[in-house]
């Protein structure tokens, strides 16, 4: 039985992670109903920027804060080269958009940064730290509780602010939100950059656990079949779906794993995805069946 | 006793208990408290507006209004005065409402919006004195008798006065137009109005916790024996619902512990419920069917009440209920019983109406209207 | 005719990819009236609206709007300019409430931060006092209190018409565009938002331009008449004018009686 907790818990936080990722892929396709294809390249980006500055002797806070402006300004440029011209576009001009974007990203973070794998020191062991009667790594509760508070904080911008009210409006109908005198460009813009600043924290957790490298736009491959279970327009949704994955595909690697033999994991969410498509495609908190590209 | 009066028993609670809740209505989506003492501070202004209005012993003031807060702080008014007040069913047609006031040809109205102001007019003196509760509409009218019940208590200084009424005097005066278009009048007494509130408050132990919703008041004779006298008598509060149309959401919000409701009201409920409910034979219709059997065991009991029959009383605002009274014609059988099994026992209290005829208007061509004639049946069968 | 005109357009024109749309239109809205546009389909009713709240930009011509000129109109400097709209195809935030919408149509008005928001500090909670009493109080004039709390996109059709009309009240405009918000309504319905709308322009003095197909509803409810066809003006004026003017009765009555 404390072996099974174990196990869970360990799930458990490690879903937290994929949740991360996931939260990124929600807030854009909320706000333009599109599956942001570049969520990945952002999270490599962010992190590449923020560890070969580390590594040049800027400070920790500096180096994150000029990341996180470099973020905003990518955000920035995105509206207005991208998104402006392609308003009132289908949803799959857009998706091809984002797609080209991804490889334009990369491209210009291998030209600035180079293309080696770069190690990344946040200053938390992973030592297992023992809790009642659990042995728990300090980093996935670390990078649990970070995920617990940036979720506190985007459920206060998004269900107190007007950002909030307007994101769903505009969401909903963008003539509508017009017509209120909401600007859809702000609110792009702003999302944007909500998004890119949770690719900088999800590529800070993933590259200090996977090293920064160019197949950490690869994690977001993972994060498919957390928003598959979870819904594609809940953030809430992003947090169970990152949980279930999390927890079954650890208690499949340990339990079933000896049966069927190892490397459960990794096709594990895919199979769990594919059968919430089947019972319930729109997912646990999807507001509506998404549209398939 | 003198002091028997529906004022007196005002006073009684504005100092016994002046902080309580006595009334409590939603107003643009809010729900806004008011205890005993500035309950009965308002109704000193309105007695000093009406007494400078001329209103004094004897006079009636005819309330044309849905149910609402106003109408109710102005009867009791009106009474403190030594006068009658008498509330025009809201659900009457035009015409009857238009003969009842040609009828009675008030010197004093209370009416509700543009509508009740406009019916009013049409048929009253040219002297009356109309106060309305909503100025919508109203902002082009000249007559200077038209006054905006807010505004007449914004410029009225607080004042306080002993009532004059007396328990033998008449309260309140129900008029209506019956099936030969005769105007008919049933008159209620403080005193005897009084004793029955407080006959139902004794038989049904009712305490100055309960809630009541307050959303027929005041028009009919059940609701001003068993809501209005119990309220007074008992000193519970009182609790107005937004509008006609938003009563049921508004009770669902409440729970009240007491509700008074008519045939209609039950039966309205009680297709509220039955939308809910899933069809007879399938899976999750037995399962209800099951957990509603009243012979079960304690598992089956616990699970009936927990997974149905709460989320069903919860649906129309049942859920606090303790006293459910039907007022007027009688129920069926079988929708006493679904409530019943749903552990809502509903008690029926009535009396006999006392209707007078007055007059024959034989003059005045009006569609004979059925409903009226159906209702007296019942009265009459229910006695 | 002393007070200037709350709207005034100035030889407007435009079209789409060379297809002539609205062709040399002026006329001027006064303050506090209520304003029809009528023709046939395709007359260029709906493309004026958008123009006047800037969806689209004309080609030529000039608005005038509260005494300023304007070459093209912003969507959102028309709504801060106080210009609120509906649509012919109900253009509702289908998945959120009632009162969420009206909400919505509150936006410019709110003055605390986003941060002050988020953390419920400072202005914030007297602003959403303020904004939720403003946006209680159009619902309350539009009778839709017991749905308050319904999802817009589960009410019937006459319903989302009310409102969306209560979402434009709720930004206080000085200039209401509706657009035909009485298609697709029975007889019963439509009277009552005639009423709504004339009781709209007498409490708050709200200036209303209004698209209908409805010549009776038209007739009953405006102070004024512009009449286009094939993009062009043929008839401005007070009710009883227009019906009486040859080019209208060629144009357009005619062919409906």
């Amino acid at each position: 039985m404390e072996f099974f907790l174990e196990v869970l818990t360990g799930g458990l936080l490690a879903g937290l992670m994929y949740s991360l990722v996931a939260i990124g892929f929600v807030l854009i396709y909320k706000a333009s109903g599109v599956f942001n294809f570049a969520q990945g390249s952002m999270v490599l980006f962010s992190a590449l920027t923020f560890v070969s500055l580390l590594e040049r002797g800027v400070p920790f806070w500096v180096s994150f804060a000029v990341t996180l402006l470099t973020m905003i300004a990518l955000a920035w440029a995105i509206e207005r080269v991208v998104l402006r011209p392609l308003v009132n576009r289908p949803p799959i001009t857009l998706f091809m958009a984002t797609l080209g974007l991804s490889y334009i990203i990369e491209g210009v973070a291998q030209a600035m940064w180079g293309a080696q794998v770069h190690g990344l020191e946040l200053g938390i062991s992973d030592a297992p730290l023992e809790i009642g009667g659990m042995l728990l790594s300090q980093f996935d509760l670390f990078s649990a509780a970070t995920a617990g508070i940036l979720v506190l904080f985007l459920s206060l911008l998004f269900n107190k602010t007007r950002i909030g009210i307007s994101l769903r409006a505009v969401a909903d109908d963008q003539l509508a939100a017009l017509a209120v005198g909401i600007k859809l460009q702000r609110i792009w813009m702003i999302v944007w950059a909500v998004a890119g600043f949770v690719g900088l924290v999800a590529g800070l957790l993933w590259g200090a656990r996977l090293g920064v490298q160019f197949s950490l736009s690869l994690v977001v491959l993972k994060a498919l079949p957390v928003l598959i279970i979870g819904g594609f327009t809940s953030i809430g949704g992003a947090i169970v779906g990152g949980l279930i994955i999390g927890a079954s595909e650890k208690l499949a690697e340990v339990y079933l794993g000896p049966i069927i033999g190892g490397g459960i994991e990794n096709w594990f969410p895919y199979v769990l995805a594919l059968l919430f498509l089947l019972v319930r495609p729109a997912g646990i908190f999807g507001e509506r069946a998404i549209e398939r590209v | 006793m003198a002091n028997d009066t529906l004022p007196h028993w005002l006073i009684h609670h504005a100092s016994i208990q002046p902080k309580r809740v006595a009334l409590r209505h939603k107003h643009l989506g809010i729900w806004h408290e008011q205890s005993w003492k500035s309950l009965r501070s308002e109704i000193g202004q309105l007695v000093d507006i009406l007494d400078k209005l001329g209103f004094g012993r004897g006079d009636t003031l005819v309330l044309l209004t849905h149910p609402r807060r106003e109408a109710l702080l102005l009867s009791l008014a009106a009474q403190w005065l030594g006068g009658i007040a008498a509330p025009l069913d809201p659900s009457l047609e035009d015409d009857h409402v238009a003969l009842l006031l040609r009828y009675l040809n008030p010197v004093f109205v209370f009416a509700e919006g543009q509508r009740q102001v406009d019916q009013t007019l049409a048929n009253s003196r040219q002297d009356v004195n109309v106060i309305y509760a909503e100025d919508r509409g109203l902002s082009a009218y000249p007559q200077t008798a038209l006054q905006h019940y807010a505004e007449l208590l914004r410029i009225t200084p607080a004042a306080s006065r002993a009532p004059v009424a007396e328990a033998g005097q008449s309260a309140f005066a129900l008029y209506r137009v019956n099936g030969e278009r005769n105007v008919q009048v049933e008159h209620f007494h403080h005193d005897e109005l009084l004793e029955e509130g407080r006959h139902l408050v004794f038989a049904e132990r009712l305490s100055q916790h309960e809630e009541a919703l307050a959303a027929r008041v005041f028009a009919a004779s059940g609701h001003l024996r068993y809501l209005l006298s119990p309220w007074l008598t008992a000193g519970f509060t009182l609790n107005f619902p937004e509008n006609i149309a938003t009563r049921d959401a508004d009770r669902r919000e409440l729970g009240p512990t007491l509700v008074a409701g008519t045939r209609e009201t039950y039966q309205r409920l009680e297709s509220l419920v039955r939308e809910r409910l899933p069809v007879p034979n399938s899976l999750t219709g037995r399962l209800v069917t099951y957990a509603l059997r009243a012979d079960g065991d304690v598992f089956q009991r616990f699970l009936g009440y927990w997974l149905v029959k709460r989320p069903l009383r919860d649906v129309i605002g049942f859920s606090r209920i303790r006293v459910p009274l039907l007022i007027g014609p009688a129920l069926p059988v079988d929708s006493l019983q679904f409530f019943k099994t749903l552990g809502i026992h509903i008690r029926t209290w009535d009396k006999v109406a006392n209707w007078r005829t007055l007059s024959t208007t034989t003059s005045r061509q009006l569609p004979s209207v059925h409903d009226t004639d159906v209702e007296a049946d019942n009265i009459t069968k229910a006695s | 005719m002393g007070a200037t005109p709350l709207l005034e357009l100035q030889r407007i024109s435009l079209s789409f990819k060379g297809v002539k749309a609205i062709t040399d239109i002026s006329f001027t809205v006064e303050q506090g009236e209520i304003c029809a546009l009528i023709g046939p389909n395709g007359a260029g009713k709906s493309s004026l609206l958008n123009v006047i709240n800037g969806v689209y930009q004309p080609d030529q011509g000039l608005i005038g709007f509260n005494g300023q000129r304007y070459q093209k109109m912003q969507s959102h400097q028309a709504a801060v300019q106080g210009i609120a709209r509906t649509f012919q195809n109900i253009a509702l935030f289908k998945g959120m409430s009632v009162l969420d919408n009206v909400l919505t149509g509150r936006n410019l008005k709110v003055k605390s931060s986003w941060i002050e928001q988020a953390f419920h500090i400072g202005r914030a909670l007297a602003d959403e006092i303020k904004q939720r009493q403003k946006a209680e109080e159009i619902i309350d004039f539009l009778r839709i209190n017991q749905w308050r709390n319904s999802i817009v996109g589960t009410l019937p059709y006459g319903l989302q018409k009310r409102v969306e009309l209560a979402r434009a009240l709720a930004s206080e405009p000085r200039l209401l565009l509706l657009d035909e918000p009485m298609a697709g309504m029975n007889r019963e319905e439509k009277s009552e938002m005639s009423a709504f709308i004339l009781d709209t322009q007498r409490e708050f003095g709200t200036t209303v331009v209004l698209i209908e197909h409805d010549i009776g509803v038209v007739m009953g409810l405006s102070d004024h008449v512009v009449v286009l066809d094939y993009g062009k003006k043929v008839g401005d004026g007070t009710p009883d004018e227009v019906r009486k003017s040859p080019e209208v009765i060629a144009a357009y009555l005619g062919t409906t009686h």
